[in-house]
């Protein structure tokens, strides 16, 4: 049966299968064969992995992400940033990772902040620094929108390991910046040492007090979201909900960037990704429901500590498995199968489950632009239609820059749990 | 996806499977934001939360779920990894989408037929939810509805199914980004005019 439980789902997934089809067909093939189970369970499990109240904000989180890119936010949240670094050195590469960060405090997936960045950036950024560099720097930009609060990832390893969804958005923080700051610090070497023509504008109090006046409400969202949260005032799911409105209030009242019409568009297209996503929420939940009932994650802890002996040891198989997983499967798939598998081993090893869905988020997070799949250098290319080999050499480097610092917050677990004392 | 020579009985059925599954989503959405901007101003304004509140949006949510997967099934639109299943060639593609056909065809069945079950105990138990007292057959019904007229698009579509008809993944992602955000190229900062013509021509276009 073991081998069932290996082997079907990666020949179905390598055949293409949608993946919510091959864990049911997995499960099923495992009931029908090899257990003897009520199969009214599998329903029940599918409703139940849906059930929890978390999980409510990824619709949520979803939406305010979409009406903040379609309408002008993401303008003025760009206008802000290059009229307070407008004279730095790679002032417009800066700018698109500043943006990015900015806009991920807003905004829950990764494809909205590089659609709605880069479509900003891309050509004053190709101007200057040419082809390869700018669809390098557009698609790896993204993931910093992940590790940034709030986050679709984190929300769905929350409900996999049941851990609380406030405490790993606070964890995300201090680690999105650090991947902020490698990617600012490459950029601006980069610069420098093949002398780009960006930058050098003198800063202007004028232009900068225009800018956040035209940016105000804009730049009120990251605000009104995680000092909600984090004020202790709302919890993650109604925190988004009240985003929602406040996206609506701000870019169909105050701004009016969009219309009605739109507005419907974006209520139907994120509950659309909703779908996309949770239906796998609930297949995982089968899926994991058998291989616990079967006891796979007990032989898998046995079989790494056959092999390991220390966390340092266990993190860096985890770690290059996940790289692995992430260069073919998106991250929210990617945690909702294995995080029942992954998070009895880290309880084996004691290793922190916050620090580790740091970690692997992360992780999956550099997935989202390394070759061959990633979601991220799909939106480049259907965007800005470069050719896919000059954008897969140009994220070279920054998937170096990446991986360092996936490296260093894995071995600084202080990064991820210092601000969660403050939760 | 529309064909325009379609007779009536095709049209009733692609508003059963897109039109109508769209409209829902959408009331759904607002419907949602709305419950729970009720709720948050009432507890913290009004120190009066709506006690319903959470236990309704989850369920509009799970509703959600299945409506919206009716719709994504009719485009073809499920998360998969098809980087290799695109590379498989002519014979062999058609016996794999056949096979992957198939397989979600019994899948729909098999989680019909349990579901269908299910709700039918939960109705004949006349089981409750915890705090708004509703009926929990409505709730288990979304699977039901979803499964069984996933089911019903599978099979609609199932020449699409077979032949890759729809297209790929990242085809239809780029079609639908493109919709929503325009090229980069339009971007409206620093006017595009030096940097010559705007399409490189990948290629990659079908």
């Amino acid at each position: 049966m073991n081998w069932a439980l290996g082997l079907v789902p990666v020949v179905l997934m390598l055949l293409g299968f949608p993946l919510f089809l091959v864990l049911l067909s997995t499960a099923a093939i495992v009931l029908l064969l090899f257990m003897n189970v009520p199969l009214g369970a599998v329903p029940q499990i599918m409703f139940s992995s849906m059930d929890k109240f978390a999980l409510l904000a990824v619709p949520f989180f979803l939406f305010v992400g979409e009406i903040m890119s379609v309408g002008g936010m993401s303008r003025r949240i760009v206008n802000w940033v290059m009229a307070l670094i407008g004279g730095v050195r790679g002032a417009r590469g800066l700018t698109t990772v500043v943006a990015c960060t900015v806009f991920g405090a807003i905004s829950g997936s990764s494809v909205a902040t590089v659609a709605a960045v880069g479509r900003l950036m891309y050509p004053s950024l190709k101007q200057r620094y040419g082809d390869r560099f700018s669809t390098g720097l557009i698609s790896s930009t993204g993931a910093i929108d992940i590790l940034i609060p709030p986050s679709i990832a984190m929300i769905l390893y929350g409900a996999a390991a049941e851990q609380s969804v406030a405490v790993l958005f606070m964890a995300g923080v201090l680690p999105g910046l650090l991947m902020a700051a490698f990617m600012a610090a490459y950029v601006y070497y980069y610069a420098v040492r093949h002398n780009i023509q960006d930058g050098g504008e003198p800063f202007h109090w004028r232009r900068f007090l225009h800018a956040t006046f035209r940016g105000f409400w804009s730049l009120c969202a990251p605000v009104v979201i995680l000092g909600g949260i984090y004020g202790g005032i709302f919890a993650p799911t109604e925190a988004a909900g009240i985003a929602c409105v406040y996206g609506i209030v701000v870019a169909k009242f105050i701004y009016r960037d969009i219309t009605w019409r739109q507005l419907w568009d974006v209520a139907v297209s994120s509950m659309y990704l909703t779908a996309q996503i949770l239906i796998i929420v609930a297949a995982a939940g089968v899926f994991s429901w058998i291989l616990t009932v079967n006891g796979i994650p007990q032989k898998t802890v046995a079989v790494m500590q056959a092999f390991i002996d220390s966390p340092w040891m266990a993190l860096v198989v985890i770690n290059v498995f996940l790289l692995i997983v992430g260069c073919f499967i998106d991250p929210s798939s990617a945690i909702l199968v294995l995080t029942p598998l992954l998070v009895p081993i880290c309880r084996a090893f004691g290793i922190d489950l916050i620090h580790f869905g740091i970690v692997m988020t992360m992780n999956l997070a550099i997935g989202m632009f390394t070759p061959p799949f990633g979601l991220n250098i799909f939106v480049t290319q259907a965007l800005t239609r470069a050719p896919l080999n000059s954008i897969y050499s140009g994220l070279v480097p920054f998937i170096i820059i990446t991986l360092a610092a996936l490296v260093v917050v894995t071995y600084v677990p202080w990064l991820s749990l210092y601000l969660t004392r403050f939760v | 996806m529309t064909r325009s020579s379609r007779s009536r009985h095709g049209r009733v059925l692609e508003f059963i499977a897109v039109s109508l599954p769209k409209l829902i989503l959408g009331v759904l959405c607002f419907t949602g934001i709305a419950i729970n901007f009720a709720n948050v101003v009432g507890r913290y304004v009004f120190s009066a939360p709506i006690i319903w509140a959470e236990e309704i949006l989850v369920y509009i949510m799970i509703w959600c779920v299945f409506i919206g997967a009716i719709l994504v099934t009719w485009e073809g639109r499920h998360i998969k990894m098809d980087l290799i299943a695109t590379h498989i060639r002519a014979p062999w593609r058609y016996i794999v989408n056949g096979f992957m056909a198939l397989a979600f065809i019994a899948i729909c069945l098999f989680v019909v037929k349990q579901s269908w079950t299910l709700t039918a105990m939960m109705a004949e138990l006349d089981q409750q939810s915890v705090v708004a007292r509703l009926p929990m057959s409505a709730v288990y019904a979304a699977i039901l509805v979803g499964f069984a007229l996933m089911l019903l698009v599978v099979l609609l579509r199932l020449k699409a199914y077979i032949t890759g008809d729809m297209g790929s993944d990242a085809d239809a992602t780029a079609e639908q980004l493109r919709e929503l955000y325009g090229e980069f190229e339009g971007g409206e900062r620093n006017g595009t005019a030096a940097e010559g013509p705007a399409t490189e021509g990948t290629g990659d276009r079908r």
